[in-house]
């Protein structure tokens, strides 16, 4: 412990150094902006700063690079709360009450439980960091293919609850969203799948693209529909800020959402996206008035909010223990650290301490900045609210084309996005909820290719899922969930039934 | 409604086929070594199910469906399909023209779309422009060239 | 109305500035090569090591040709993307790639390359990427022989590699069926995943780059039983045997050089030009530190031998290697 306070000082010494305070601004200013912007994701941002960081020591370029990711986590959710189009994956799920509770003239309380549980949540995976961060990292280790798949399992069947309305449509939502997460190169044979001979597609289709198409441009062709003489926004906004009233509603969320996202930052291919699609699903599990939701819940977007903020933080975690990047953004981070000659590693928080601590504790710094950045900021984007939207619409497209491109510097992901617009906007008219789709389409391959990987490591035989520990407890997990729903679900019909009333 | 939901599952059930017939010549392998085939030949035949269910729901409930969404009115759709051709157009002009150009013509047009007035439209286009694209070459971001190379 | 007038004259007049500077700056930029914009694309991923080679290259042009070199990434396929795109460029050498020629023949040999060879022109070698084996520390295998041993006696191992088609797992799998060792591949999707199941003995070897080794290797935590290149390149124990000299030459390894790459029409004037700043970079101290860090292997050598030797035998190579493996299915 004495050590931990010793180290944290030291940090906190280098953190407030004036150049790095400038820094952890300057990264976390551009992380905003980034993730305001859609589909402009803070890969490409730090790529593009990547050379600037090359004549700068390595705690300043930590300080900065580390600042434009987790300021992109506070950034994604202002589009969704006032446009309905997130700013990126991980955004999604605060489109589904966000948006709403701006309808309802509530943007400014939505924005700022949105910016507060970012906050909490970085903070809270920022100081378990800090304490335990070896022994996670080595907790960590222990996932190999079988947990994963089993921890798949278990999310997908979670994201049922993300649902709404039929449930036979959002079954088919979900297996088409695996079924587009099948479109690539098959990672076990190396065979091309679907891709219709074209190599952009042969890493499968991108996620943003989808994103932004099935909510993004969807969402526009939606709104055309309506003549535009309808202000679908209540002008007159009550508050700027939540009130105690809404804190009440989401200290609960914001506590699981912290604990449930951290957790899932760490292990590889979900982050900050699963965190977010898993908190709002549990919420809505939990929730005493589950139909709320999608109406303009506040725990929807609190929740959410902060799981993919501590999600975030979680990433840190194997990438400065152990020096193993847990998704591309911090496998950014670590080529970064090799090319100052730093790079992380099991020896790392011991042979660089004052890096190591002084990135910690600029994380502090840089949320405390995002919280006084994002704070005032709400009352400009209300006022944004008030712009025609004839206005509008041209600059929401026009920033999405431009996102979209940004992503490969490529015209087919915009095609792509596009196309994605037509699927969602049909979608929309048949009744059927995209959210339940992207997030089967990221969790397939994740599932096929743990599956497949698990077989080959045990010759072909399942008990390889049920025979390692972690493994089996999750998978029982799951068979209890399974088991559960399936009971209320059957209660329920036979209750239906009774009355006289049809179910689902 | 019905002829939504018709339609959808209609296209489904393509899919399903579609899906079930080239993942079979992808081969499937065992379900102790899965071939490529195997996970999109399952989730075809899994389309299936909800698929027919949706087709055959009708029959089994005598009430009226919650509708799924208002039909607009034509000159609204007329308004998507010219909001869709000018996207498209974009895209495939981009490379060619270039961003400052091809955006040019994309502005313009959709403001058009939705404004009367030309000086909105004119402004509103040149602005949007010129922002973005000093606004995100600064950010660093290479917007394409086109014939101006 | 006197006043909207002048507004609108301000407006447009203000406007007309901004697209003649605009204008001019692009038409500016047709000077004479190589001053003007030239950009470099990488085909793998940022941060990973082929593209901090890449943006060292690009400082590298920079510094001697002076020049405004801009690296980009075009991830896709394995380098697939990256290769057609440079492969369909305008040949003014304004647009060059980073590639790995290993990868850019493998995908032409499964057939699912875009482009054609004939379209492509090396400018010139730039460095190796040296691949190792590596083993947790903890385990019962010292030397590379006792690994081989036991891998015979006990077929059906796992060993780890980066995907199915990746030049480590022809190489590995290439070793393994001409050495009889038995093993089963087991693909993973990037190289830290590899070392994430090597660390949490998920698999009991792996081959990656040393990049993503050493730092475990430093700190104990990984044991390197064999290289496929020479092991002083990159600081090993030189008593660490190399793949090649274990098995024969009748293995018929291939290294994993990466190329500067430009359209195959390319003008010869510009090529030249390009070629010689290239060498003044490969030896330049500040590119070999980098590099260092990186454990990449600077080795020049010139684009005709490149083009018109290397790249031939190694086709050969490679499709030797996919015959032995059983590729493409």
């Amino acid at each position: 412990m004495p050590d931990i306070l010793s180290g944290l000082l030291s940090g906190f010494q280098v953190a407030f150094d004036p150049l790095n305070l400038l820094f952890c601004f300057a990264g976390v200013f551009i992380g905003t902006l980034i993730g305001v912007l859609p589909g402009i994701g803070p890969i490409g941002a730090m790529s593009i700063l990547l050379p600037m960081t090359f004549g700068l020591s390595p705690v300043s370029s930590l300080i900065m690079l580390a600042g434009i990711y987790y300021g992109a986590q506070y950034g994604g959710s202002t589009t969704s709360i006032l446009v309905n189009i997130p700013g990126e994956a991980a955004s999604i799920v605060t489109c589904l009450d966000g948006y709403q509770m701006a309808r309802q003239g509530r943007a400014g309380p939505a924005l700022g439980i949105a910016a507060f549980g970012s906050l909490i949540g970085s903070t809270f995976s920022i100081i378990v960091l800090m304490f335990s961060v070896i022994t996670l990292a080595r907790v960590a280790l222990k996932f190999g293919p079988p947990e994963y798949f089993s921890l798949i399992c278990l999310s997908l069947l979670i994201s049922v609850y993300l649902a709404r309305g039929s449930f036979a449509k959002s079954i088919i939502m979900i297996i088409l969203g695996l079924l587009l997460g099948c479109v690539g190169i098959d990672s076990v044979t190396g065979i091309p799948r679907f891709t219709f001979g074209s190599p952009s597609l042969y890493d499968g289709i991108g996620v943003s693209q989808i994103a932004m198409g099935l909510f993004g441009i969807a969402e526009v062709f939606e709104n055309l529909e309506e003549s535009l003489s309808r202000v679908v926004f209540k002008t007159r906004v009550k508050n700027l800020l939540p009130n105690l009233e809404d804190w009440k509603k989401s200290i609960g969320p914001i506590a699981r959402g912290s604990i449930l996202g951290f957790p899932l930052g760490i292990l590889p291919g979900g982050g900050a996206v699963l965190a977010s699609f898993l908190s709002y699903a549990l919420e809505k599990r939990i929730s005493k008035n589950p139909e709320k939701f999608g109406t303009g819940a506040i725990e929807g977007v609190a929740g959410p909010e902060t799981a993919n903020n501590a999600g975030a933080g979680g990433a840190f975690v194997p990438l400065l223990a152990l020096g193993i990047p847990p998704n591309a953004v911090m496998a950014l981070l670590l080529g970064a650290l090799i090319v100052h000659g730093v790079a992380p590693g099991p020896t790392f928080i011991t042979k660089h301490p004052q890096v190591f601590w002084g990135v910690i504790a600029s994380m502090y710094v840089g949320n405390i900045m995002l919280l006084v950045l994002n704070l005032p900021l709400i009352g400009l984007w209300v006022k944004l609210l008030k712009v025609p939207y004839r206005i509008m619409m041209p600059l929401i497209l026009v920033f999405c084309l431009i996102g979209a491109y940004s992503i490969n510097n490529s015209v087919v992901d915009v095609l792509v996005m596009v196309l994605f617009g037509v699927v969602g906007y049909l979608l929309r008219k048949s009744g059927y909820d995209s959210a339940p789709l992207v997030l089967s389409f990221i969790l397939g391959p994740l599932l096929e290719t743990t599956f497949k990987q698990s077989l080959i490591m045990s010759d072909g035989s399942f008990s390889i899922f049920t025979q390692r520990p972690i493994s089996a407890v999750t998978l029982a997990i799951a068979a209890l969930l399974l088991i559960s729903t399936a009971f209320s679900y059957y209660r329920k019909a036979k209750a239906d039934v009774a009355f006289g009333d049809g179910g689902a | 409604m019905k002829t939504h939901r018709l339609v959808s599952c209609f296209c489904w059930i393509t899919l399903s086929l579609f899906v079930m017939i080239s993942s079979y010549r992808m081969g499937l392998g065992g379900v102790h070594s899965p071939g490529p085939g195997l996970m999109p030949f399952l989730l075809g035949v899994l389309l299936l199910f909800p698929s027919f269910y949706l087709l055959a729901e009708p029959l089994f409930r005598k009430r009226e469906e919650e509708p799924a969404g208002e039909k607009a009115g034509r000159g609204q759709y007329r308004k998507i399909g010219m909001v869709l051709v000018s996207l498209v157009v974009f895209c495939l002009l981009l490379e060619r023209l270039g961003y400052m150009l091809s955006m040019s013509l994309f502005c313009l047009a959709l403001f058009r779309i939705m404004n009367n007035r030309w000086r909105t439209i004119l402004i509103g286009s040149a602005l949007t422009i010129l922002i973005t694209y000093y606004g995100f070459t600064f950010l660093g971001l290479k917007l394409p060239e086109g014939i101006f190379r | 109305m006197e006043k909207n007038r002048i507004r609108k004259c301000a407006l447009v007049i203000g406007l007309a500035t901004m697209m003649l500077i605009f204008l001019s700056e692009s038409w500016a930029a047709e000077e004479k090569y190589p001053s003007g914009q030239i950009e470099i694309i990488c085909g793998m991923v940022a941060g990973g090591p082929a593209d901090l080679l890449t943006r060292a290259v690009a400082r590298g042009f920079e510094k001697y040709m002076g020049a405004t070199v801009v690296p980009g990434n075009k991830v896709g396929g394995g380098g697939i993307v990256a290769t057609t795109t440079v492969a369909n460029a305008k040949p003014d050498g304004r647009t060059l790639a980073v590639l790995a020629e290993t990868s850019v023949l493998t995908a032409i040999a499964l057939g699912r390359a875009t482009y054609n060879l004939a379209d492509l022109r090396s400018v010139g070698q730039i460095a190796l990427f040296p691949n190792v084996l590596a083993v947790r520390a903890d385990s019962e295998w010292k030397t590379f022989q006792q690994f081989l041993d036991f891998a015979r006696k006990n077929p059906g191992m796992k060993y780890a590699h980066p995907g199915i088609g990746s030049t480590i797992f022809l190489k590995m799998e290439n070793m393994n069926k001409f050495g009889k060792m038995g093993m089963v591949g087991l693909p993973f999707k990037g190289d830290p995943e590899i070392v994430a199941a090597l660390l949490g003995g998920h698999v009991p070897v792996g081959g990656s780059v040393m990049t993503n080794f050493k730092t475990h290797i430093d700190s104990g935590e990984l044991r390197v039983l064999a290289s496929f290149d020479p092991p002083e390149l990159v600081g090993l124990d030189p008593k660490i045997p190399v793949v090649e000299s274990v098995f024969g030459k009748e293995l018929g390894d291939i290294d994993v050089p990466f190329s500067l790459v430009a359209p195959a029409k390319t003008p010869d004037a510009v090529v030249r030009v390009l070629e010689e700043n290239l060498q003044k970079i490969v030896k330049d101290p500040e590119f070999v530190a980098t590099l260092q860090k990186i454990f990449l292997v600077p080795a020049f050598v010139d684009g005709k031998t490149v083009n018109e030797k290397n790249l031939p035998e190694k086709m050969v190579r490679i499709k030797r290697i996919l015959a032995r493996i059983d590729m493409p299915k």
